[in-house]
């Protein structure tokens, strides 16, 4: 068989399948309301949907930080207790970074010209897909990271709070302290370290795969441009 | 626009079929695909000026979509399942050499990478090297080496087929 008998076979096969395929413009005009499966669209919205919940959680974080204790929960319904200062720098300090990145994420998002990805050389979309990826591999691990910071930050006040009321009731011994310490950052190590390891695996899961694909067409696009 | 649109893609509508059959192995990736072809149509449609022509346009952004889309793996079926309505001819008498020509073209497409079904696809097109490099963004000499070396590997694997 040669290359032309592929051709009249290919040829064959798609005048009999046009006359059963072909659709009206109702029909792909309603193909287009429908929210499609296709990686493309799910990335962009996954992208967009990271930067909203982003968003949210910085608005959530400083309507805590500035709207009054009793605002949302009555005031005998909250256990007050004094949050050390380096406790609130470090919330700053946090929130500081979040603000940045969904600023730089939101930059980055524009520049890649997301909406008309697939409108340009294939290397250009193969590439800018890999960094629309890569926006969202970011974006990922940053909410992973305040996530961590926020349960290590409440770890540590409560831990800091604990310790304060036994120091007053019965003042505990330097080894008693030591081992305390120790056990808390060990339990909360473990705890991030866990949290961590589930979200990066289920990122890989996936993306990962999806990732390596790009990264092999682009490979053999070079290749032979080499 | 939309109504421009949706004329320009129902009457070329068979490039995105013609993509989807290249690409995919069932009917429900071929759907999932020819819909997020559509989107990226629709997405694109504005920045579309008939610099080329539509035709061009359309093959450039349905194999851009159908190359970044995401091959999912078929381990639950059997390779001998997959496609099998894919090439087949409806409501003709059967013809041996013209079926075994078909069962022979999906499977040797089905050796290609995702780059190499793109420039199979525009070849089995009639397509010149030119308009090939206009689609695709890719150099035609890129293009002659990269159809060359296809050509070898098709020949290669119907030499091999032959044999058994």
């Amino acid at each position: 068989m040669e290359l032309h008998d592929f051709k009249k076979a290919w040829q064959k096969v798609n005048s009999d399948k046009s006359q059963s395929e072909g659709m009206d413009s109702a029909t792909i005009n309603e193909l287009l309301r429908r929210r499609s499966k296709g990686i493309l669209s799910r990335l962009d919205r996954s992208v967009k949907f990271g930067i909203g919940f982003l968003v949210f959680f910085l608005l959530l974080t400083l309507a805590d930080q500035f709207l009054p204790a009793n605002f949302i929960f009555p005031s005998d319904s909250r256990v007050s207790f004094e949050v050390p200062r380096w406790i609130n720098l470090l919330e700053w300090f946090v929130n500081l970074i979040l603000m940045m990145s969904i600023l730089i994420f939101v930059v980055r998002y524009r520049s890649l010209q997301a909406k008309t990805l697939a409108d340009q050389d294939l290397k250009e979309t193969i590439e800018k897909v890999l960094e629309l990826l890569d926006t969202f591999k970011k974006e990922f691990y940053l909410a992973v990271i305040i996530l961590l910071s926020g349960i290590s930050l409440g770890f540590l006040s409560g831990a800091n709070k604990g310790f304060q009321s036994v120091q007053i009731s019965q003042p505990p011994s330097i080894l008693n302290v030591a081992i305390v310490v120790v056990a808390m950052l060990l339990l909360l190590g473990l705890i991030l370290g866990s949290i961590f390891y589930i979200f990066h695996k289920g990122y890989n899961h996936l993306f990962g795969k999806y990732r390596d694909q790009l990264i092999k067409s682009l490979n053999e696009l070079q290749e032979n441009e080499e | 626009m939309k109504e421009d649109f949706l004329r320009n893609v129902t009457q070329n509508q068979g490039i995105i079929h013609k993509v989807t059959r290249i690409y995919c192995d069932d009917e429900d990736d071929r759907k999932d695909l020819f819909q997020e072809i559509l989107i990226q149509l629709w997405k694109s449609y504005d920045k579309f000026r008939e610099q080329s022509k539509f035709s061009t346009w359309m093959y450039r952004v349905a194999i851009n979509t159908a190359i970044t889309n995401f091959k999912r793996d078929k381990k639950s079926r059997k390779q001998s399942e997959i496609g099998k309505d894919l090439y087949q001819l409806a409501d003709e008498p059967y013809d041996e050499e013209k079926e075994e020509h078909l069962k022979l073209l999906h499977e040797a497409i089905n050796q290609l990478t995702g780059i190499e079904k793109s420039i199979t696809l525009l070849y089995l097109e009639d397509k010149a090297y030119e308009e090939i490099s206009e689609i695709t963004g890719i150099s035609q000499n890129y293009v002659r080496v990269k159809m060359n070396r296809i050509k070898k590997k098709l020949e290669s694997f119907v030499k091999s087929k032959e044999r058994i």
